[in-house]
């Protein structure tokens, strides 16, 4: 029965086998000269030499004016004198196949003697086509720093190390992905992070098996402790400034190069709900935000199982002066209020849908009009009650408030299981999803930390940065989550010392 | 395989319980008052008011269609109306119940002993007794500046006179001085009057049965003795013309003297009032003269309280919840001892009243 797999198995095997053999250096350039874009030529002259390189990926600028008028001025006996002669920085010399291969494909240019001999020089002449630092798009916030990540490591490393010039800011670089070779990164601060927090991400980033890492949200999903959870374990930002201070309060962070998201670990659930915005207006405001923001995503994900079960089984919870107006919207329905919610849930899921995939500006067109026009004349058809129309735009509103995007496909997701409870067993239903919910979040760990901490485990300490939060001068300790080395942020007395007069 | 046995036992489980019926609120005839009278031969008959929804049309019912059935039990009428209804009978709205003066008087043990049994009806329902039919005042066309239903009439009737001169009621405090052991409970009294109704006072039980009145009037002064509130209206007669004492917080305290079987009760009531209207009085509006009216509405209330408790006492009920006070007290209480003795029983009552105003005079 099980005949074809244990086929595929060996074939798998033997391929790998075929692999490990090493190529030389000839069948390497052969295997190359197949694509146009490869230029190899011999260089007459007093050197004779071949140089090759990928012209898609290397800037001829170098090698036109600092490596060719050396090589045709010059006379050198050995590979060894080319490179000290040769004014480009970080040049090698090597026979290691491996190597060759990986820095030629990067843009490496490739100088070889002569045709025989084993030894080349690898100069450096990468050209990347990079995008310019732009404004965040996915986590906007009004004030604050406007820069975003790109899809450069390089730059995104220097965008958190311009923020954060620390020696102990530390950055361990993996290569992931069998085909991809995708240059990876663990960021993290020396002597404020749990060295547990770096050993676990770096075990579980070198252990990961698949053969292409395009975006960092790849690595989220394999790296997370519950890879079937629908609640994202990272937290994906695209903001160096909130990378930089989850950095400082001891976390670990993630980028992968082509990835204009970092992940930073251990995260809460809480957390997720936080928006970088809150640290930029007094406490008070961000305080009330935060619980705006909280009331939002709860309401988001129960008003319309709610709506189900109180219109489906539980009538005399709705107020005496809402009956009229639930009731007489309700007459002309021709639907049970299950269907009538699921088909108003799925257009507005469509219309996210439509207008996340379209151009933005045809996108947002298709938002006015999918809103009013479906909305208006699903009303009117008499295929929906202009309660619910208002209850379910509304509740897709409130989930637009969540600053992480990831979440907010979670809230949008888990509202589906809630309304299918609410039907079959009214609010016992909806509290039975709930409690399955919380159960779920409870046991969730975020490598390896309880993922709902501040309130399960309760840590008081942490809630001071979490529904609330409280003025920078009673933050005087990094939270209790991180584990950190070295808890006091500041000098607490210090921060919080009246200061009557201004000396 | 323990995830297997929890998904195979959540699917059988959901599916095999999705199966009640159910329909949703529009489909369903939502009860919003009934009332119960006495039929004939010892039926009970009942009637209901079911508002009538339009489709596509303002918030506010516009009819309300009434049924009426007799039967031998409660339930039983339930059942009668549902056999003249199209749509399934739903009582989780009920907002106000009505017993007949004549069924009152008989005794709803059997009727209360339902209400405290169904969940589904809420504990805020106001319950009234009609001294008349209650299918009269069910059926009862409210005049069109008012309400739209007879059901938010009443609802609304009672809702806002407990805020004045009436003393709290719904079916919470029913039950509790229903069952509460040293505690009898009361109910307000509604007429129907010309083309609406009116609360005129208030019925209070002696266990399922209505056994005694007190007209609107007393309602003030009863409500004084029973809870603090912060208005209400009281006439008070003062040197051949009247005066309206207005209220503006009133505060009762209980204070038990005495051992459990020969208690003594001082009832202490301060009064804060506004003087805003003298009817037939030709004197100036003095700090003397309130003086002076401060101590005819102490006479005033002494006197109606007394009657009150001297009343009480002879028909052997306790609304004011004197025993029940007792009971949380003091140790050893004795039901039956505390209702030999209860026609002796000495209360005192200390009525404290300060007009805090009378005008502005040019």
């Amino acid at each position: 029965m099980w005949k074809w797999k244990r086929k595929e198995k060996s074939s798998t095997e033997q391929t790998q086998q075929k692999s490990k053999q090493k190529k030389s250096l000839t069948e390497f350039i052969q295997s190359l000269q197949n694509s146009e874009d490869f230029v190899c030529y011999s260089l007459g002259g007093e050197n004779e030499c071949t140089i090759s390189y990928i012209k898609t990926m290397s800037d001829s600028k170098i090698l036109n004016r600092s490596v060719l008028p050396i090589l045709n001025d010059g006379i050198f006996q050995s590979i060894e004198e080319i490179k000290q002669n040769i004014p480009v920085e970080n040049m090698t010399v090597t026979e290691d196949i491996d190597l060759i291969q990986e820095k030629v494909m990067f843009g490496y240019i490739m100088i070889q003697l002569s045709n025989s001999a084993k030894e080349v020089l690898l100069i450096p002449a990468v050209s990347l086509e990079a995008r310019q630092v732009s404004i965040p798009e996915v986590e906007f916030s009004v004030v604050g720093p406007k820069e975003a990540f790109v899809e450069t490591l390089n730059t995104n490393i220097n965008l958190i190390r311009k923020r954060l010039p620390l020696p102990q800011l530390t950055i361990k670089e993996l290569t992931i992905g069998k085909v991809t070779k995708t240059r990876v990164a663990v960021i993290f601060v020396d002597g404020v992070v749990d060295p547990k927090n770096v050993e676990t991400v770096t075990q579980r980033l070198e252990d990961i098996e698949f053969d292409q890492l395009i975006d960092s949200s790849f690595i989220s999903q394999i790296l997370a402790d519950n890879s079937n959870s629908p609640f994202p374990q990272f937290l994906d930002t695209e903001r160096p400034d909130r990378v930089v201070s989850n950095l400082i309060e001891g976390k670990v962070a993630i980028m992968a190069d082509g990835a204009p998201h970092a992940l930073t670990c251990p995260t809460t659930v809480v957390e997720l709900f936080g928006a970088s915005d809150d640290y930029f207006v007094p406490w008070h405001l961000a305080t009330v935000f935060r619980l705006i923001r909280l009331f939002a995503v709860i309401f988001s994900v129960l008003s319309t199982p709610l709506y189900v079960a109180v219109l489906t089984y539980h009538h005399e919870m709705i107020p005496g002066e809402l009956m009229a107006t639930i009731v007489s919207s309700r007459a002309d329905i021709p639907f049970p209020p299950i269907l009538e919610v699921i088909v108003l849930e799925l257009t507005i899921e469509l219309l996210r849908e439509a207008g996340a995939r379209l151009p933005t500006k045809i996108g947002q067109t298709i938002g006015i009009v999918g809103g009013i026009v479906i909305g208006t004349a699903a009303v009117d058809a008499g295929l929906t009650s202009n309660v619910l129309l208002i209850i379910v735009a509304l509740s897709a509103l409130a989930s637009f408030t969540t600053p992480i995007y990831q979440i907010g496909n979670t809230i949008r997701l888990i509202r589906f299981p809630f309304i299918i409870g609410a039907q079959m067993w009214g609010l016992i239903g909806v509290s039975m999803c709930m409690v399955f919910f919380i159960g779920h979040l409870v046991k969730l760990q975020s490598i390896g930390r309880p993922f709902f901490e501040p309130i399960y485990p309760l840590r008081v300490h942490d809630l001071k940065d979490s529904f609330v939060r409280l003025p920078f001068s009673k933050q005087t300790e990094r939270p209790t989550l991180m584990r950190t080395k070295d808890s006091q942020r500041m000098d607490a007395s210090r921060a919080n010392a009246k200061r009557d007069i201004d000396e | 395989m323990k995830a297997k046995i929890f998904l195979v036992s959540l699917i059988a489980v959901s599916l095999l319980s999705g199966c009640i019926d159910h329909s949703s609120v529009e489909e369903n005839a939502i009860i919003q008052m009934a009332g119960y009278d006495k039929g004939e031969n010892k039926r009970i008959r009942g009637t209901v008011s079911i508002p009538q929804y339009e489709g596509s049309g303002e918030g506010s019912p516009a009819t309300e269609v009434y049924l009426t059935a007799s039967a031998d039990g409660v339930k039983e009428v339930e059942e009668e109306i549902q056999k003249q209804s199209s749509k399934p009978i739903s009582i989780g709205k009920l907002s106000v119940t009505l017993y007949s003066m004549e069924l009152a008087e008989e005794g709803i043990s059997d009727i209360i002993d339902i209400l405290s049994r169904d969940p589904r009806i809420s504990r805020n329902m106001f319950l009234g007794i009609v001294d008349g039919d209650t299918k009269d005042v069910i059926e009862s066309k409210p005049s069109s500046s008012q309400e739209s239903t007879s059901s938010r009439h009443l609802k609304g009737l009672i809702d806002t006179n407990t805020q004045y001169n009436f003393p709290k009621t719904n079916l919470h405090r029913f039950l509790y001085s229903y069952y509460a052991e040293g505690m009898d409970p009361f109910l307000p009294i509604i007429i129907p009057k010309d083309s609406t109704v009116e609360l005129d006072g208030l019925a209070f039980f002696k266990g399922g049965a209505v056994v005694g009145t007190i007209p609107e009037s007393k309602s003030f002064p009863f409500r004084m003795l029973k809870e603090n509130f912060k208005r209400g209206m009281q006439k008070i007669n003062f040197e051949g013309g009247t005066i309206m004492l207005d209220n503006i917080g009133s505060s009762v305290n209980y204070e038990m003297k005495g051992t459990v079987d020969d208690p003594e009760f001082d009832i202490k009531i301060d009064l804060k009032a506004e003087v805003n209207e003298m009817v037939g009085i030709n004197r100036e509006a003095t700090p003397a003269l309130a003086k002076e009216i401060e101590k005819a509405s102490v006479d005033f209330f002494e006197k109606n309280a007394d009657e009150l408790i001297q009343m009480f006492k002879e028909k052997e009920i306790d609304p004011l919840g004197l025993g029940n006070f007792a009971k949380t007290r003091k140790r050893n209480f004795d039901l039956t001892k505390w209702k030999d003795n209860y026609s002796d029983l000495k209360v005192n009552v200390k009525i404290n009243v300060e007009i805090t105003e009378y005008g502005i005079f040019s």
